[in-house]
């Protein structure tokens, strides 16, 4: 097949891939800024991580907003007005500043009539311990200052049982009281107001969120504009911190798209004096990002924020293998013929797509789906880049270079000279002792770190918000909670409450603020049988005697009589269905059965975690209940790939020794992999050093740094047509154009990529300088 | 006619202003005494009852360490509101925190009660309407509830006294009414330790 050819019909193959892009564009790529969906299901249980699907984008879902001035008629105003101007600009299903009057006929709806059965903690305590006098339980009622305070009149509730039950069904007291109908807290000289939003479809979804952050600017300016300078405003919510993650990633990726590009220029027109070269290697790595963000739409369906900003920085990597072309085009001055130059970089190319292909396998392995969605998009671009280079761009270096090749490359020539002097012989071992002395306390150094949060970047303004917003509200709800399986609705209930009541004795201790069952709510049955036969017993054992009490303290006797009537009638306990009937279960409804009563569970969900191992260690023992942590899985999981990160290194390792001994014989391969050996070290021993910590991230960087680093050995090895300065310079200049595009990623805000590119940067680097310990000694 | 009609603004403004003036001034002059011990006979009118419920004891009221509400009659109960819970103690001496946490409206009436034996300014201002009536020297104070919540069960609260604050009456939302009548007051100027005690969360 004729060059022209060959190059016509990859040119339709690119067009066709294109064209097809150009589709999925115009139907909206789906573009996934839920950093935390670059994870994989980590919980082991299914039901598990059913239950924390639907619970997180309930929760996801929450906004919260502050609104304080000094004075309290200006900060309620500023409330009402946030939330209208909000409303208005869309986008939310719900927004509160002031609640509906708390409807005080609904707990007796609910209760009232099956309150007997319902006793609260101390209550029960002095009937079972057997103190319980009538007479002063009833007078104690009567003649407490506090008055009575129950939905229920005394001659209903006359020792004032069910009054104390309700009010312990209250969550414990945030600072946050209700004025007005106004959730408010006054400090500082401040009246603060809590506005509650619900927002309107995926939060993680592009559209919901730039309406949503768009809205609420325009709503501030509004609300700042009418209460004055005095006039604060604070918020939080999953919203804003992926609206805030998206625009910091897609930020770094213009910043370093547009620094490679430019780094690159300049460097490729200051190497090679021609635009040629240079918009060619952009046309190769264009063709390479092309291919590669088709595959992973085609496989995924959608590409993840990291997968793009990793892909800007692919650039510099694609743009290597033509600038060996571009080398040996130079090099052979007159003498080029595009056929020549092919034959003399394929082999050394081949190579080095080899290996770097089988480190980036080996990462799409990870069962992450963000960092396997990475390797699919470098393994499809470098391979597509590869097959530019050798199919493409050779028709259009059909000409030979006009420059003298031995002129244009003598600073190179000489360079090498004295850099491959350096490197031989006695003096290289000498060099490689004292490199991996140097570097022992920097490994000692290496600490890891799992933690999660590392995944995502925060706004530290915003996060200082939403700290001062749960302090306040005491809505601080970790994210973790107890998910609660039984046979039926009884068993349940049952293992809840158990569960329950060491919650309880961890918040007396203080280790915990709060907790929310449905057991609280609806008491087993066999507990409300019980409490119901513990009044029995005690109270209404003795009917006469319970008359008597009561006509004593001077109750009618007629209102007596209906008391005792009205225990011997109601016997029906309260189930979970007349709960969820009533309006009280509005908020909480999620609790129970969150995938269907078929799979029968429920949430105990926990605020307030001060002491987080002695609340794990509270479902101890306990049958059917597990702790549901996704934070802690993910970082176990973190750390458990990125402790088999060093066994997989080495078997990379391995099988890149097992493509270079096919080149290079047995004998000689070790060689060519010693300096990007050594350049993993060194870069081990620099994060030791510096103090940054050691993710899976990191490791990955290394991984690629493996397969990338060892090029440089390669095409330094192979050579170019005897002309060593040709080589030297291809070396040169594709090791800066993968490190500028790199290294860009080490200044990204995103702390995942920023350890990817330190990594690669540092080994990368490291890998060019050393490149000649692969040489013959001579 | 303008001027008719200013000089009548101005004499509303004038009797208004007086109203607020006398409660100032009364609630100024009750905050003069730190600590007030006193005799107590308390009357509840309960709806369902056809005499009111009578309990007495005495009190101890400090403006800053709160209250303490000892019932001799008819039953044995002592109530010390502190600011920041309610400790009660029953016939048995045992004495039981944590009343306060024991649900908001629980609280918030301890609170009011603490507040209003105070006779705290700042805090009886934001929860009321204030109207006072009469002399500095025998005075009465009409609060209406400011605040929704607090209004749903509180219709109305009634102050009384001279030197010292003699009645409070409150009337519930329910219809209920609790007079509580205070007599032999003796001032000082700090709370005995033994009262610091119970006070003190056990």
């Amino acid at each position: 097949m004729s060059l022209r050819l060959r190059a016509l019909l990859f040119l339709a193959v690119v067009a066709a891939a294109a064209a097809a892009l150009g589709v999925h564009i115009a139907r909206g790529v789906p573009l996934q800024t839920n950093l935390l969906a670059m994870l994989p299901g980590i919980e082991r249980d299914p039901l598990a991580e059913e239950v924390l699907t639907r619970l997180s984008a309930a929760v996801a879902s929450r906004a919260l907003f502050i609104v304080s001035h000094p004075d309290e008629d200006k900060a309620r105003a500023g409330a009402e007005r946030l939330a209208a101007e909000l409303r208005a600009a869309g986008g939310w299903r719900s927004l509160v500043a002031r609640l509906p009057a708390f409807d005080l006929a609904a707990p007796v709806a609910l209760y009232g009539e099956r309150r007997f059965g319902l006793l609260a903690e101390a209550d029960r305590d002095a009937l079972t311990a057997g103190s319980f006098d009538l007479r002063p339980a009833l007078l104690r009622q009567l003649v407490s200052p506090m008055g009575h305070v129950s939905p229920l009149p005394l001659a209903r509730d006359p020792f004032g049982f069910f009054g104390r039950w309700l009010a312990s069904l209250e969550p414990a007291a945030s600072s946050m009281r209700l004025e007005d109908g106004y959730l408010t807290a006054r400090e500082g000289g401040r009246t603060r107001i809590l506005v509650l939003g619900e927002v309107e479809g995926d939060v993680y979804d592009n559209a919901v969120q730039t309406r949503i952050v768009a809205g609420f600017a325009r709503a501030l300016a509004a609300v700042l504009s009418e209460g004055g300078p005095q006039t604060e405003v604070w918020r939080t919510g999953n919203v804003f911190f992926a609206a805030g993650a998206r625009a910091a990633a897609t930020g770094d990726m213009d910043r370093i798209a547009a620094g490679s590009v430019i780094g690159i220029a300049a460097l490729m027109l200051l190497a090679f004096r021609s635009l040629r070269p240079l918009l060619l290697g952009l046309t190769s790595a264009g063709i390479g990002i092309l291919f590669a963000t088709l595959a992973v739409l085609a496989l995924d369906g959608e590409v993840h924020l990291v997968t793009l900003a990793f892909g800007a920085s692919l650039i510099g990597e694609a743009i290597d293998y033509s600038i060996l072309l571009f080398a040996a085009h130079l090099a052979a001055g007159a003498r080029w013929s595009p056929q020549q130059g092919v034959a003399a970089v394929r082999p050394g190319l081949t190579v080095a797509v080899a290996t770097s292909l089988l480190a980036y396998s080996l990462l799409a392995l990870v069962p992450f789906p963000g960092v396997s969605q990475v390797a699919l998009f470098a393994l499809v671009g470098l391979v597509a880049a590869f097959f530019t280079v050798l199919w493409l761009l050779p028709a259009f270096l059909a000409r030979p270079s006009t420059r003298d090749p031995e002129a244009a490359t003598r600073w190179a020539a000489r360079f090498f000279e004295l850099w491959s002097r350096t490197l031989r012989g006695r003096r290289a071992l000498l060099l490689c002792a004292v490199l991996v002395a140097a570097c022992i306390p920097g490994w000692l150094a290496l600490r890891p770190n799992d933690d999660v949060r590392l995944l995502v970047p925060r706004d530290p303004q915003l996060l200082a918000q939403d700290e001062a917003i749960r302090k306040l509200t005491g809505f601080d709800a970790g994210g973790r909670f107890f998910l609660v399986r039984g046979a039926d609705e009884e068993e349940v209930l049952a293992r809840e409450s158990a569960l329950a009541r060491r919650l309880r004795a961890l918040e007396r201790d203080g280790a915990l603020a709060a907790h929310q069952a449905v057991s609280t709510y609806v008491p087993p049955r066999a507990a409300q049988r019980g409490d119901r036969l513990l009044a029995r017993q005690r109270v209404f054992a003795d009917r006469e005697a319970l008359q008597r009490a009561l006509t004593g303290v001077g109750y009618r006797a007629e209102a007596a009589k209906q008391y005792i009537a009205e225990f011997e009638r109601a016997t029906r306990p309260v189930t979970v269905r007349d709960w969820l009937a009533s309006p009280l279960s509005t908020p909480l409804r999620h609790l129970w059965a969150p995938v269907g009563e078929a799979r029968l569970c429920s949430v105990v969900t926990l605020y307030g975690e001060r002491d987080a191992a002695r609340v794990a260690a509270a479902a101890q023992g306990l049958p059917g209940i597990l702790l549901v942590d996704k934070a802690a899985s993910v970082s176990q999981l973190l750390g458990r790939y990125r402790g088999w990160a060093l066994p997989a290194l080495l078997a990379a390792g391995c099988a890149m020794l097992i493509v270079l001994a096919l080149r290079y014989g047995p004998r000689e391969a070790p060689r060519v992999m010693l300096p990007v050996v050594l350049a993993e070290a060194l870069s081990a021993a620099v994060f030791g050093y510096s103090g940054e910590p050691v993710t899976l991230f990191a490791v990955g960087g290394w991984t690629l740094a493996l397969g990338i680093g060892v090029n440089y050995a390669i095409f330094l090895r192979e050579g170019i047509v005897e002309r060593a300065g040709a080589t030297t310079m291809a070396v040169l200049l594709s090791g800066s154009t993968t490190l500028l595009s790199f290294g860009l990623l080490s200044v990204s805000s995103v702390a995942a990529l920023r350890q990817f590119g330190f990594a690669l940067a540092t080994a990368i680097a490291a890998a060019v300088l050393l490149a000649p310990l692969a040489l013959k000694p001579r | 006619m303008r001027l008719a009609l200013l000089a009548l603004a101005a004499a509303c403004g004038a009797v208004a202003a007086d109203g607020d003036e006398l409660a100032a001034r009364v609630l100024a002059r009750l905050a003069e005494v730190p600590v007030v011990r006193a005799e107590f006979v308390q009357e509840r009118f309960v709806a369902s009852m056809p005499a009111p419920v009578l309990s007495r004891g005495r009190m101890t009221m400090s403006r800053h360490e709160g209250l303490i509400w000892r019932i001799v009659e008819p039953v044995k109960l002592t109530l010390a509101f502190t600011p920041a819970d309610i400790i009660e103690t029953g016939a048995d001496g045992v004495r039981r925190a944590g009343a306060a946490r024991r649900g908001r409206a629980q609280a918030e009436m301890g609170r009011l009660i603490r507040s209003l034996t105070a006779a705290d300014a700042a805090e009886l201002r934001a929860d009321f309407e204030l109207r006072a009536e009469g002399s500095l020297e025998r005075w009465k104070l009409h609060l209406l509830p400011r605040r929704r919540e607090m209004a749903r069960f509180l219709a109305a609260v009634e102050l009384a006294g001279g030197r010292y604050l003699e009645t409070i009456e409150i009337h519930t939302t329910s219809g209920e009414r609790t007079v509580m009548r205070m007599s032999k007051f003796v001032a000082a100027t700090a709370l005995e330790p033994a009262e610091r005690d119970e006070l003190t969360p056990p």
